[in-house]
């Protein structure tokens, strides 16, 4: 079976500093893989790189089979390549109501009111009663169910989730949580980058370490915390990092 | 059902009262600067859909005025075209002008692509200098309407053409209006708040950009259609940036998110100065305190006040 996604060497400089790659990296249809390494390692440039919201410096992305590493990223997203965003992840100035729109408008859909938009808010457990509101009033943890919510109605065949549970309270990480066992239930297929491990390794099927840029180990997720080198380059980084 | 057409009645409401105000036998002047007010709405109007919808700065948008207004002046002058049959160059040669000033943000953005386009308006006027043939260089161009009618109304009557102005602006405003509350319009607000989030889920934001500035153009080439018309005479430097900054400022004077902020901004504009009694210089000095004050107390503009202060009530009965 042909991988769903994949990459083959990719790799990214800037001003000739090396932030990712070589990278070799797959993702078959519905597996969730996780993609944990610390503060600066490259994930989201890897992220980035793998959307299209930047051009590699070398090596490919592949979407089953095929190359699109020249493809525009708006075009990979109709592919059904969907990303959210660390930080700026709604559209702040606008409502809750059209924001849902316009992920519907992208999907193809006639219908935008509000009984159609209410399915989107549901699929991530955010209240209805937040439509009216400006989207950048809503609580951080909102932000990131409304912007997971805008590139669920797209119906991807993948997300790629830029650290998900960042930044939340335990409530809001508890909805993420249901959420995400919703795509897997779903048969939708997923990359979650996370710090915050003991939320993420339940949830992937298959975890990469990312180190310097590069991929340090992978395998499945009860397996790769037993391994020394990855308790070194993670939490030896880690605890430096978090102070 | 009433919420969807109301605010498309509010527009028409608007333009039967414009339309109404020959009535009040006001001075021919006064019908003058009227005349202008509502031509400089229209350009503005193009604008603030822009900038205000789509979140995209211009500073060639005078300079797109002035190819509608070249364009009706040369179609008169040197092809024949009377007001009617010279609409179909105005419009598409400003249309394809605000396209093409657009190209440059496929590769720059921010502060960068607004320099761009001043850069890009300066280059229009030399053009307009240099085509001496055509445009008549530095002294401009005349071009009279003669006994030309539209409905009747004379293109050359001071306050039948103040009448056909109003309708085609209340025509645009409608447009702007259905385009604000389409599906498109939804897009472009998303472009403006959050461009990676709007490519991430799908939206081809180029070729959006793209269509938004084409129509900016094509708006602001109408208005200098109906600008030479009304001038009678127009010259290079009727269209420098200068121009470009006062369709800005009355934008933001109005309220770039509003529809009808440029009709706001432009009546302030042209109208309190005169009320004023105030020299261009005194007035320039005025309309700069005026929007200083505007920017610090009410970033929104005039429009947003009303609802500014409804939520101050709100807030205060609610404390009360
Ligand atoms: N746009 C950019 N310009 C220059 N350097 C960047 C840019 N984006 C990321 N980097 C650098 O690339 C490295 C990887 O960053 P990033 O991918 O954001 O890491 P992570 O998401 O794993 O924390 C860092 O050293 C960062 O400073
Ligand atoms: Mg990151």
């Amino acid at each position: 079976m042909s991988a769903l996604l994949s990459t083959q060497a990719l790799s990214k400089h800037f001003d000739g500093v090396r932030a990712l790659g070589p990278v070799d990296f797959r993702v078959d249809p519905g597996e969730i893989v996780g993609i944990i390494g610390p503060n600066g390692s490259g994930k989201t440039t890897f992220f980035n790189v793998v959307t299209g919201f930047m051009r590699p410096t070398a090596g490919r992305v592949f979407w089953q089979g095929a190359d699109i590493t020249g493809v525009a990223a708006h075009r990979r997203a109709r592919l059904g390549l969907v990303r959210t965003f660390q930080e700026k992840m709604v559209f702040p100035g606008t409502s809750v109501r059209e924001n849902a729109q316009l992920a519907l408008i992208q999907r193809g859909m006639r219908d935008l009111s509000d009984a159609a938009v209410a399915p989107a808010l549901d699929y991530v457990g955010l209240p209805l009663r937040t439509l009216d509101q400006q989207a950048g009033d809503l609580s951080w943890g909102q932000c990131r169910l409304l912007g997971m919510a805008l590139g669920l109605v797209l119906k991807p065949r993948i997300v790629l989730l830029d650290e998900p549970f960042a930044g939340l309270n335990r409530i809001a990480a508890a909805l993420v949580t249901t959420m995400l066992r919703r795509l897997k239930h779903d048969g939708i297929g997923g990359v979650i980058v996370e710090h915050e491990m003991s939320l993420l390794l339940p949830l992937c099927d298959r975890v990469v370490v990312f180190a310097n840029g590069q991929i340090l180990a992978e395998g499945a997720s009860e397996e790769i915390l037993k391994r020394d080198d990855v308790r070194a380059a993670y939490f030896g980084v880690e605890t430096l990092a978090r102070d | 059902m009433l919420s969807r057409i109301a605010p498309y009645l509010g527009v028409i409401a608007l333009g039967g009262f414009a339309l109404l105000l020959p009535q009040a036998q006001l001075s021919g002047q006064v019908m003058s600067l009227a005349t202008g007010a509502v031509i400089y709405s229209i350009a503005a109007a193009g604008l603030g859909f822009l900038w205000g919808q789509s979140g995209q700065l211009t500073l060639a948008h005078s300079s797109v005025f002035g190819i509608g207004a070249y364009a009706a002046a040369v179609g008169a002058k040197h092809f024949g075209l009377d007001f009617v049959t010279a609409f179909p160059w105005s419009i598409g040669l400003s249309l394809v002008a605000g396209a093409l000033i657009a190209l440059p943000s496929l590769r720059t953005s921010g502060h960068y692509f607004v320099i761009l386009t001043f850069a890009v308006g300066e280059v229009i006027t030399v053009i307009e200098m240099r085509l001496e043939s055509i445009t008549g260089g530095v002294n401009g161009i005349t071009a009279l309407p003669g006994a030309q009618t539209l409905f009747g109304l004379r293109i050359g009557g001071r306050t039948d053409y103040y009448l056909v102005v109003v309708g085609f602006a209340v025509v645009v405003f409608l447009i702007l209006l259905a385009l604000i509350r389409s599906r498109w319009g939804i897009l472009l607000r998303g472009m403006r708040e959050n461009e990676d989030l709007s490519r991430s889920l799908g939206v081809n934001v180029a070729l959006h950009r793209l269509i938004a500035f084409a129509l900016a153009g094509a708006v602001a080439g109408l208005a200098g259609h109906l600008y030479m018309y009304f001038v009678k005479s127009i010259a290079p430097e009727s269209f420098t940036s200068h121009l470009s900054i006062i369709f800005l400022l009355v934008v933001l004077l109005g309220g770039k998110t509003f529809l009808l902020g440029p009709i706001i901004g432009s009546v302030v504009y042209v109208f309190v100065p005169e009320f004023l009694g105030l020299s261009p210089v005194r007035s320039q000095i005025a309309f700069g305190v005026i929007l200083v004050i505007m920017i610090l107390l009410a970033p929104g503009g005039l429009m947003s006040l009303p609802g500014r202060a409804m939520a101050r009530l709100r807030a205060r009965k609610k404390t009360a």
